[in-house]
């Protein structure tokens, strides 16, 4: 390890920035929807917990404002949320043409997608 | 597997959150070693359902900490996304095995992991602390063979303490992806991030700086809980109405956590967490053996 005394130079840093931006929103959008569901569980009075609202579900219960629906909802987006950093770098990988790293990301994305493909849909 | 919860306390799993994400982030350790045991020894709920609560619980941590490190540029994106090639089949691996493994076994693994995690917190104090102190000193240079792919990984970061740019280069890239993977295993197995094993492999191993290990990690943890976590979930193990509360007290726990551990003493309060994790140890294997 070396330590020189310049700031490092700005190159590729706007990956870093994209990939913080996209894990922030990914955590706030989905605590945002946690929360409410949490606040429309403690109105309805819920005592009892169950797996999540099917796919298929999802969207009609959505609309009626069901609690563990928008729960489901908030946990889908945060387990969604590791996947937006690696398709960032695959973008910055592929317009660096360093095809090494593009594999190594496709790889780490195809089994977040498949996990979530298998899980959620 | 489909596990239907009654009479759930949601101020209880507030409250666990809240106090996993106070403790964890105090003593540097994740929130799954806390979450699990207080979910099942306290709330008696299923141990797979705590230990899928728990992984999801880590995403959103693990999540947060990453934008943060990533905003300072501390993490190694390229090391983070080679070493997520092997702990991603670990996590699907770990949980694969955890879907099929007995809930006693569980609770003795979990016991087993616990009592390391106790021993070395006491024998140690702080070693996040220690190491960050001693680092300032000392130099990891990289091996005169270092492949080229180890170059690639090559990394630099802007040291606010130092007041310097710290470069490093990587090594051990191998023992590396194959620590990666047993983590992997073991994060999705017990519902923990891996940064046991992740953490001292990159520093001591891999030999690079604490404050890029530390960062990497993060993000490797993040990638690995969300694989896991979404295993539980293709098993019907994770509940949205346990999540919300928890995730939700996590995530503030910890950044209460972090103010506190300004003022804190911090090799007395590990010590003193490490008898507390060794009684929950204990409590596990008790549980094990249905005497609790």
């Amino acid at each position: 390890m070396s330590k020189d005394s310049a700031e490092p130079k700005r190159g590729r840093h706007y990956v870093d920035s994209w990939l913080s931006l996209s894990l922030k929103t990914g955590v706030v959008v989905s605590l945002a929807l946690t929360m409410l569901g949490l606040i429309l569980a403690i109105i309805a009075g819920i005592e009892e917990a169950g797996p999540p609202v099917s796919s298929g579900q999802l969207l009609q219960e959505l609309s009626e404002l069901e609690a563990t629906a928008v729960i489901t909802l908030g946990v889908i987006i945060l387990l969604l949320t590791p996947i937006l950093p690696v398709l960032i770098v695959m973008v910055a990988f592929l317009r660096e043409k360093d095809r090494l790293y593009l594999g190594i990301s496709a790889v780490v994305l195809c089994f977040l997608a498949v996990s979530f493909i298998l899980a959620v849909i | 597997m489909i596990v239907v919860l009654t009479d759930l306390n949601l101020w209880a799993l507030g409250g666990i959150g809240l106090v996993a994400g106070v403790m964890g982030s105090m003593l540097g350790v994740g929130g799954g070693i806390i979450i699990v045991p207080l979910l099942t020894l306290v709330l008696r709920l299923p141990i797979h359902v705590a230990i899928g609560s728990s992984l999801v619980a880590i995403v959103a941590t693990s999540c947060t900490a990453t934008y943060l490190y990533a905003k300072d540029r501390l993490a190694n994106i390229r090391l983070a996304l080679l070493l997520g090639t092997t702990t991603t089949p670990g996590a699907v691996t770990g949980g694969l095995i955890a879907a099929i493994i007995a809930t006693p076994v569980l609770n003795v693994l979990f016991g087993l992991v616990l009592a390391y995690i106790a021993y070395t917190m006491m024998r140690r104090g702080s070693l996040i602390a220690e190491d960050l102190a001693s680092e300032e000193a000392s130099i990891y240079p990289p091996k005169s063979s270092a492949s080229s792919l180890s170059s690639s990984l090559a990394g630099s970061f802007y040291d606010r303490h130092l007041s310097q740019t710290v470069s490093y280069k990587v090594n051990c890239i191998r023992e590396g992806l194959s620590a990666s993977f047993f983590s992997g295993i073991l994060s999705s197995l017990l519902g923990i991030g891996g940064g046991i094993i992740n953490v001292p492999v990159m520093h001591l191993v891999m030999k690079m700086p604490m404050k890029a290990t530390i960062a990497t990690s993060s993000f490797v943890i993040a990638i690995t809980t969300a694989v896991g976590a979404l295993i539980y979930y293709y098993y019907g193990l994770l509940q949205p109405v346990v999540l919300a509360p928890l995730v939700i007290a996590v995530i503030l726990g910890a950044r209460l956590g972090s103010e506190l551990t300004q003022r804190a003493a911090s090799v007395l309060l590990r010590r003193i967490f490490g008898v507390i994790l060794l009684i929950t140890a204990a409590l596990m294997f008790l549980r094990a053996a249905r005497i609790i």
